[in-house]
């Protein structure tokens, strides 16, 4: 039976794990026949499913302000709970709206009670449940405890309270296998572990038209080798390595491809890779303004491009992280049938690398063998081809949405019942 | 939370709520309200108990970067040049918009929150803060096309997927008062398809759809934030145009009224101390029409001030001025106007509309050409074409011949400047009147724009050397101008609010009488080239007695009745009785 499910989290935009995964989790729900609605601060759902609440996105000036006295200091003001009470509360009202508005009979929160970027929000969703015994799923995607940043902070009781609740109502779905057991550990909370999937079912859609010349367009020639480091430029993921790399291999038709920004946490270590590229003889190309959310043009009439516009043209993909939530640059580039360079971090070693896939695996430091794998599976198309296509058969048995499916369908039926 | 909600100001709110969005969205709005109240700790430490302006009020009107000094922050050099020249004489600067921008000197806004890194940071203005008050602009009609807003509207993204007004381009706009020449609606290309979007002044300047609450609590929330920062004066930004109704003029209104009240139910809750100033450069009556019956703004700008200046002195006869201020009505409590004679903008003429003939503003034009400055015009109806503004610096403009500076120019130029400071308000100056500054034709050659004349950036170094040369106009006026507010500053004849009695004492003089309390001053002003005697008589009753009076410019005294007062060519005079 069609019933309404709504999704709450404090953004759902973009190409952001959490937002690419709750789209992933209402397509799977929508073939149960649950149409899905949204609620948000930043939203880019259809308007007709769209439950837009300004206040709820984590970089709303009122929550920015409540962040700026809370992380970082082990005390708060008086004023500062007052704020956190009162923004919860309206925010509240706003979630009775929305289960009203949509008739909704489940909720998924996305994130939303895990990482306390919103603090007012994750406490108006646990008094929500309180009052309304609503059923509802918690989809978490990296907790608290996880992040040095969250460590000293002034709100020790509402992150008790809030992130996650211990409510009866409420199933916990984590991505991997070591945030299950802190969650067990930490809160006494038992949770369902789905990891993140692809549409494996489905391949690829071809280049068309629009990527005719994107080499070209880019900057590229015909014979350059491009190894692409799908990530942003952040310094645990690595991309020292990834120019160590291109270094050791020493071909200068190789080009080192960042596809997203530097800044979100400073530049410096954009600068140092910028200087230790020159100083190997790396070309690094960093083209995140080429690179957007949308196919459109920018101020100057050129293309942008998508992420999975670029795919298709590139050799080889490296993802040195050192730490990842799960890892879903390793999964396109799986979906995309290419050869991925892995350091092994934690949870790849954990939860992914068990399941059989076959990649250069760097245990924090570029060996002689991984390079030489990398060497051979750029030149050697017949053990390039086989590793791929095993990667992929692997990954559609274990990260597919057969698998998502399959996991939902008890979780739901936790909730329901059993379908006479 | 601030602890005093005033439930009379939030039932005030909650009609407002429901005039603009419909009885539907009152409770929800209004809960907003009460989270955005009290948000950045406003409102929480009791409120000053001073009033919102008195006879010390005056306001320079500046760039951000309008003195500059090789790579360091403007904002940093603004402030050594007011704290060395201005302190006493000015105590509140206008920093006109400061923030990132793309285009229209700064009224193009990418981002309301941040400083424009060429300017500084938000700590240089906070500095400035301290030896001045503030005044920012909160330009709300449109932003820019790079700003993230509309980067968000282009890709169909929730809020601001609903910050902007789409039109069918076969919508009957004709009814539309258009400010600008360029089209009303702008073609875009968006994600959820090709659009046309509503552009009142330009294609960079994306207009705002504040029929969408969101888009309002957007700017309520930047409102307190620039309070938060130190703003003391909000200046609201060609907030005429704010509202559009298709089938509609779109120029003031009752919509556009309403907003501005709803910030003055906020402010007067949570900042009584802040004070709004529209600015609405259309005739007199439509721009005082923003004093509402009091609960609108605090201020607004007196636009027919400038040209009614101008021609007065130029053509040797006040009498257009005087009638002008003659007629001009008594104030709601906590209202006065913005006095000025010149600003970023040029010289406006639309407020001369049904206050001079045409055929005088059109010598006026003429004159304004002679001098070197440009004239824009705008498009009429009947396929005419006619003034709108003069482009010239005040201080040219009331020369004789743009080659050379002459004393007569030189006490002409003053005499506008004294008079502006004389009247029932508060004075604000434009940063190149305090300095004498020419025509910036090399500008206007640079940015094909006529505006750029009057908006030269300063070199420090080379300001200061005028400065120091004291035969120089600058240092002239500077030091004189500057004599005059500390002078008016210390007489409370001269509070914004005190009581103005114009007198017509014919074509050649301009003089007002203001009190305050027992305390009277008479501003009389010649507004000829020639010397002249002014034998008091009974149009001046208070002074037509023995009693000695002082003009508090000269400190010279007169006595007697029927005293003879003498005055140099365009010299004012402040007798206090």
């Amino acid at each position: 039976m069609s019933e309404n499910i709504g999704f709450v989290s404090t953004r759902f935009a973009g190409t952001d794990g959490v937002s690419l995964e709750s789209a992933k989790w209402a397509k799977v729900l929508w073939d149960h026949e649950f149409r899905s609605f949204w609620y948000a601060g930043r939203l880019d759902r259809a308007p007709e499913v769209s439950y837009c609440v300004p206040e709820a996105h984590f970089e709303h000036p009122e929550n920015v302000w409540i962040n700026e006295r809370i992380w970082g200091k082990s005390f708060r003001d008086p004023i500062v709970s007052r704020r956190i009470r009162d923004m919860a509360e309206y925010l509240k009202t706003t979630l009775y709206e929305f289960v009203n508005h949509y008739d909704l009979r489940i909720l998924i929160f996305q994130n939303a009670l895990t990482i306390p970027m919103h603090v007012p929000l994750g406490v108006a969703i646990s008094e929500f449940l309180a009052e309304t015994r609503i059923p509802s799923i918690a989809h978490h995607h990296d907790f608290y405890w996880e992040r040095v940043r969250f460590s000293v902070n002034g709100v020790p009781d509402f992150l008790d309270m809030a992130f996650p609740p211990r409510d009866d109502e409420l199933q916990h779905v984590v991505i991997n296998q070591a945030a299950r057991e802190e969650l067990s550990w930490r809160k006494g909370l038992s949770s369902e572990l789905i990891p993140n999937v692809f549409d494996f079912e489905t391949p690829p859609p071809p280049p068309d038209a629009y990527t005719e010349g994107l080499r070209a367009d880019l900057g590229f020639s015909e014979d350059d080798i491009l190894i692409l480091q799908p990530t942003r430029i952040v310094p645990r993921k690595g991309i020292e390595h990834s120019i160590k790399l291109l270094e050791t291999l020493g071909d200068p038709k190789m080009k080192l491809v960042i596809s997203h920004a530097g800044g979100d946490e400073g530049y410096e270590y954009q600068h140092m890779l910028e200087e230790l590229a020159h100083d190997s003889g790396v070309d690094l190309r960093i083209i995140d303004d080429r690179v957007g959310e949308f196919r459109q043009k920018n101020s100057k009439g050129q293309k942008i491009y998508t992420l999975w516009d670029i795919y298709p043209f590139v050799d080889f993909v490296t993802y040195p992280s050192l730490y990842e939530g799960f890892g879903n640059a390793f999964l396109e580039a799986v979906y995309f049938k290419l050869p991925i360079l892995i350091n092994r971090y934690s949870i790849f070693a954990r939860d992914i690398e068990p399941k059989g896939f076959r990649v250069p695996l760097m245990d924090g430091y570029l060996t002689k063998e991984v390079v030489d794998d990398v060497r051979r599976l750029l030149a050697d198309e017949g053990y390039r081809r086989t590793t791929v296509e095993h990667n992929y058969a692997v990954a559609n048995r274990f990260f597919s949405y057969s698998v998502l499916r399959r996991s939902l369908r008890t979780l739901i039926t936790n909730i329901k019942g059993l379908e006479p | 939370m601030i602890k005093n909600l005033d439930i009379h100001a939030l039932e005030r709110m909650r009609m407002r709520f429901n005039r603009l969005y419909g009885p539907q969205e009152v409770e929800r709005l209004l809960e907003r309200m009460v989270q955005l109240i009290g948000r950045y700790g406003i409102g929480l430490e009791g409120f000053s108990e001073s009033d919102l302006w008195d006879e010390t009020s005056s306001v320079l009107i500046t760039y951000g970067d309008m003195v500059q000094n090789g790579d360091e922050a403007p904002l940093k050099v603004l402030k050594r040049f007011a704290d060395r020249h201005l302190s006493g004489a000015v105590n509140t600067v206008h920093i006109l918009p400061f923030y990132p921008y793309t285009s229209d000197d700064g009224f193009s806004v990418v981002d309301y929150r941040a400083v424009d890194r060429n300017l500084g940071k938000w700590n240089d203005v906070a500095e400035l803060g301290r030896g001045f008050r503030l005044m920012f602009d909160l330009v709300l009609n449109h932003c820019s096309r790079s700003s993230k807003w509309f980067i968000d509207y282009v890709n169909n993204i929730a809020p601001y997927r609903n910050y902007f007004i789409e039109e069918d381009p076969e919508t009957d706009l004709s009814a539309v008062t258009r400010p600008r020449a360029l089209p009303l609606l702008t073609p875009v290309h968006t994600q959820h398809g090709d659009t046309h979007v509503w552009t009142t002044f330009s294609d960079d300047q994306m207009d705002l759809n504040f029929s969408n609450p969101d888009v309002l609590f957007e700017f309520l929330d930047i409102l307190l934030f620039y309070v938060a920062n130190g703003a003391t004066i909000i200046r609201l930004d060609a907030i005429a145009y704010l509202w559009k109704q298709v089938g509609t003029s779109c120029i003031h209104l009752k919509q556009t009224h309403e907003v501005v009240k709803l910030m003055r139910d906020l402010l007067d809750m949570v900042a009584p101390e802040v004070v709004l100033l529209t600015e609405t450069n259309v005739p007199h009556a439509e721009n005082i029409s923003y004093f509402g019956k009091g609960d609108e703004a605090h201020m607004v700008y007196q636009f027919s001030l400038p040209p009614l200046l101008l021609h007065g002195l130029t053509k040797g006869n006040s009498t257009y001025l005087t009638n002008w201020a003659a007629s001009l009505n008594d104030l709601p409590q906590k209202c006065t106007y913005f006095n000025f004679t010149a600003s970023h903008d040029g010289i406006g003429v639309r407020p001369l509309q049904g206050i001079i003939p045409n055929d005088e503003l059109l010598k006026l034009a003429d004159r304004v050409k002679s001098l070197g400055g440009h004239v824009s015009m705008k498009a009429n109806s009947d396929g005419t074409e006619s003034p709108y503004e003069l482009n010239i610096t005040y201080f040219d403009a009331m020369g004789d011949d743009p080659e050379r500076v002459t004393d007569q120019h030189l006490a002409r130029f003053l005499c506008s400047q004294t008079v502006a400071m004389s009247l029932r308000g508060v004075p604000a100056v434009y940063f190149h009147s305090l300095t004498a500054t020419r025509n910036n034709y090399a500008g206007v050659e640079e940015t094909g724009r006529a505006r750029t004349i009057n908006r030269l950036k300063w070199d420090e170094e080379e300001l200061e050397k005028r400065i120091a040369d004291p035969e120089s106009p600058t240092a002239k006026v500077l030091k004189e101008y500057t004599r005059r507010l500390n002078c008016r500053s210390q007489h409370k004849m001269f509070h914004p609010d005190a009581a103005q009695q114009v007198v017509n004492l014919g074509p050649e003089w301009f003089a007002i009488e203001r009190e305050w309390n027992e305390e009277r001053v008479v501003c009389i002003s010649n507004f000829t080239a020639g010397y002249q005697e002014l034998t008091v008589d009974d149009r001046l009753y208070r002074l037509n007695r023995t009693d000695t009076c002082t003009d508090l410019l000269t400190g010279r005294r007169y006595m007697g009745d029927g005293k003879v007062i003498p005055f140099e060519p365009y010299q004012t005079v402040w007798l206090k009785i």
